[in-house]
């Protein structure tokens, strides 16, 4: 797959939108751990955009490489991994070439991030206030008082009742819906442009998931906010995102709306993850499931790397698939040629 | 109720544990602990060769009744019977039977298997204990391997060296060492990739199907339980809600809180732009209520009434109950009178009519 140059989806992802420019978009990202001979690309050549106000889910089993490159975008990638190629341009900037200064101070002012457990994202040592008001005074010229006041319409924004009274609790003092509120919170503290949410509710019961869901939606209409939202839950994708990715092997294999995804996948992997949810509606019996294991990224087949648990793999997936590209989407499959 | 003929597998009646907050020495002397009854009074019963689902939010109980049936830990209250036999007091040499019937699987793979043993150990440690004598052990445990479709080869490999399905089925592998008659299985499918989950719930239903295995599955997906257990209990803050016929309860649930549990579950294109209204989150609420019904607060259909009393369990249908003041009989056939039964109704459920349907499907 790596010898597709996919080009940015960003000039063709709506036609009412293709006039104003991308909050994010990220062209032939590569991530990879290690050195030399022992070097593993992890995410391999992974581009795609999201417009002011989109939403773009971003699924794909665990080990595709969904939070690296959110790492990657945000520059916070862990001991050991970089970027080997690719750019990354945030609200017109070319974030590769930014300096740690300028990094620093883009993160928390143009994107914000939320990870899937609230409680070590938050420090225990200190009030929720504390660390609303560090936030926000880290970006705004505003005094201890002022900050008070914002961080209090904060917690009230994101439904957090008597925001008052609970700017002096502390994290542990909170149930995990509400540290993920507070942990929302922070990250949209300066409004930014973009929110990068990496399972912000897989932790979460599912009443409590619905209301943190709901919050994203209100917040995207109310400032406008775009949302990387990654995600394994296939249904709650369905719900919250505009627009998805599919990752499989550190490669995005299918990009399409979202009503496209669900109504009509094309990448066999698409489908039998689709086919694999589990629903409500649904009688009892087998559960689907695609047959084998995730890759090992280090001992990737030649050509596409779900050849081996596809079910209509053929010789001449031992090649590098095409991407076949439309008005609206992208799949990188030999079939769809 | 009809009569019943054998006693089901398991029956717990008026079960309960109990655990003391602010265990420091200055709590004591200032008499500042507080009780929590993590598990209040459930009565439920499992019949031979049903798969039981267990389902509610984190927090409500659903895994310390698991370790309870099987015995980790000591209920504080109530009974457990095994197939008409009293357990709940046995220990030492006296539970080992029991405790060989009873097998579990967990959720988490990676801290239920020694790091440090090949799966070969693993499971000829298990049969050890089974009184199988050596020689046979690794046979016996290629056997097991192939009867969870690993092949032979896993024998001979370290845990980390394994993928989370291959490591669970590893796990039930152990379990079906001791050759039990129920297994308690704790989210086990939760912490795989959903291309994976049926894989790992196939081969449990194959068991079930094979082995006549009875199951007590808990989880908190409403779908993956549905998709497999005969019968469902719901519980919240200890308790047991609701409990009936998958199909039934799914259908139409008559409890408020299972209402908003299935209501939350994600519902992918069908659910865009769909507002919820459902329960409040128990952040909003605020603390459990000392009195009257635990789901009140957050409850949307909430009455007065509510507030005062803890409600009874009423018959829903003749094997469907629901522990709520706005449960009424689904039909007019139904006798009216019956309504405020108690918990101990819950023991008169034909759960053995509920397996016989699974295993005609």
């Amino acid at each position: 797959m790596s010898a597709i140059a996919a080009e940015p989806m960003a000039a063709r992802v709506s036609a009412s939108q293709a006039e104003t420019a991308p909050v994010l978009e990220v062209s032939d990202l590569r991530i990879g751990f290690g050195q030399g001979p022992n070097l593993v690309a992890v995410v391999r050549d992974v581009s795609f955009a999201i417009m002011p106000g989109q939403s773009m889910g971003l699924v794909g089993e665990s080990g595709a490489g969904k939070s690296i490159t959110a790492l990657g975008i945000m520059r916070l990638l862990p001991r050991g991994a970089r970027q080997l190629a690719g750019t990354v341009r945030l609200a017109g900037r070319n974030l590769t070439a930014a300096s740690e200064r300028d990094m620093a101070r883009l993160r928390g002012d143009v994107v914000g991030m939320i990870f899937q457990d609230p409680l070590t994202s938050l420090n225990p040592a200190f009030s929720v206030g504390r660390q609303l008001t560090d936030a926000i005074r880290a970006h705004r010229a505003v005094g201890t008082s002022a900050a008070m006041g914002i961080a209090a319409d904060l917690l009230a924004l994101v439904g957090i009742t008597s925001p008052r009274a609970r700017l002096a609790s502390f994290p542990h003092e909170l149930s995990g819906g509400m540290r993920q509120r507070v942990a929302i919170a922070i990250a949209v503290a300066c409004e930014p442009k973009l929110l990068i949410a990496d399972e912000p509710t897989t932790a979460l019961d599912v009443t409590v998931q619905a209301q943190v869901i709901e919050l994203l939606a209100r917040l995207k209409e109310e400032i406008n906010l775009s949302l990387l939202f990654i995600s394994h839950n296939l249904d709650l994708v369905a719900e919250v995102c505009d627009v998805v990715s599919v990752m499989y092997a550190g490669a995005i294999v299918e990009a399409n709306r979202v009503e496209a995804i669900f109504g009509m996948p094309r990448h066999p992997y698409t489908r039998e993850l689709l086919r694999c949810v589990p629903r409500l509606t649904d009688g009892s019996g087998p559960l689907p499931a695609i047959p084998g294991e995730p890759p090992r990224m280090e001992t990737l087949p030649p050509g596409c790397a779900f050849t081996p648990r596809c079910s209509q793999a053929h010789h001449r997936c031992r090649l590098p698939p095409p991407t076949v590209a439309d008005a609206d989407g992208r799949v990188c499959c030999w079939l769809a040629t | 109720m009809k009569p019943m003929s054998a006693p089901p597998l398991l029956r717990l009646r008026g079960v309960g544990k109990t655990y003391t907050l602010g265990g420091g020495p200055w709590a004591r002397l200032l008499r500042r602990q507080v009780a929590l009854a993590a598990v209040a009074d459930v009565s439920l019963e499992i019949g031979k060769g049903e798969v039981l689902g267990l389902v509610g939010e984190s927090g409500s109980g659903k895994s310390t009744l698991g370790r309870i049936v099987a015995r980790l830990i000591n209920a504080s209250s109530g009974e457990i019977a095994y197939q008409g036999q009293d357990v709940t007091g046995l220990s030492g040499a006296a539970l080992l039977p029991y405790r060989r019937k009873v097998q579990l699987v967990f959720q988490d793979t990676q801290s239920s298997l020694n790091p440090r043993k090949r799966v070969s150990r693993a499971l000829q440690e298990a049969l050890a204990a089974r009184g199988v004598v050596a020689s046979e052990r690794a046979e016996e445990a290629r056997a097991l391997l192939g009867m969870v479709g690993l092949a032979p080869g896993v024998l001979a490999r370290y845990p980390h060296e394994l993928s989370g399905g291959q490591r669970q089925r590893v796990c039930i592998a152990r379990g079906l060492a001791m050759r039990p008659e129920l297994l308690v299985a704790d989210e086990p499918v939760s912490a795989l990739d959903v291309s994976l989950q049926g894989q790992v719930i196939n081969l449990l239903m194959r068991l079930h199907e094979d082995l006549g295995l009875t199951m007590l599955f808990i989880s908190h997906d409403l779908a993956v339980v549905r998709r497999i257990c005969t019968r469902i209990a719901v519980m919240y803050a200890g308790r047991i809600v609701e409990v009936g016929p998958s199909d039934q309860l799914m259908r139409a649930p008559a409890h408020p809180y299972t209402q908003a549990l299935i209501e939350a579950v994600p519902k992918g294109l069908a659910g865009r732009g769909h507002r919820h209204r459902f329960a409040r989150p128990a952040s909003v609420a605020g603390r459990m209520p000392s009195q009257g019904c635990p789901f009140q607060p957050r409850c949307p259909q909430a009455t007065p009434v509510c507030a005062e009393v803890v409600p009874l369990s009423v018959a829903v249908t003749s094997d469907h109950y629901a522990a709520c003041v706005l449960a009424r009989p689904a039909s007019p056939s139904a006798d009216p009178d019956v309504i405020p039964a108690e918990m101990e109704e819950i023991l008169d459920v034909p759960a053995n009519d509920a397996a016989e349907q699974h295993a005609r499907r």
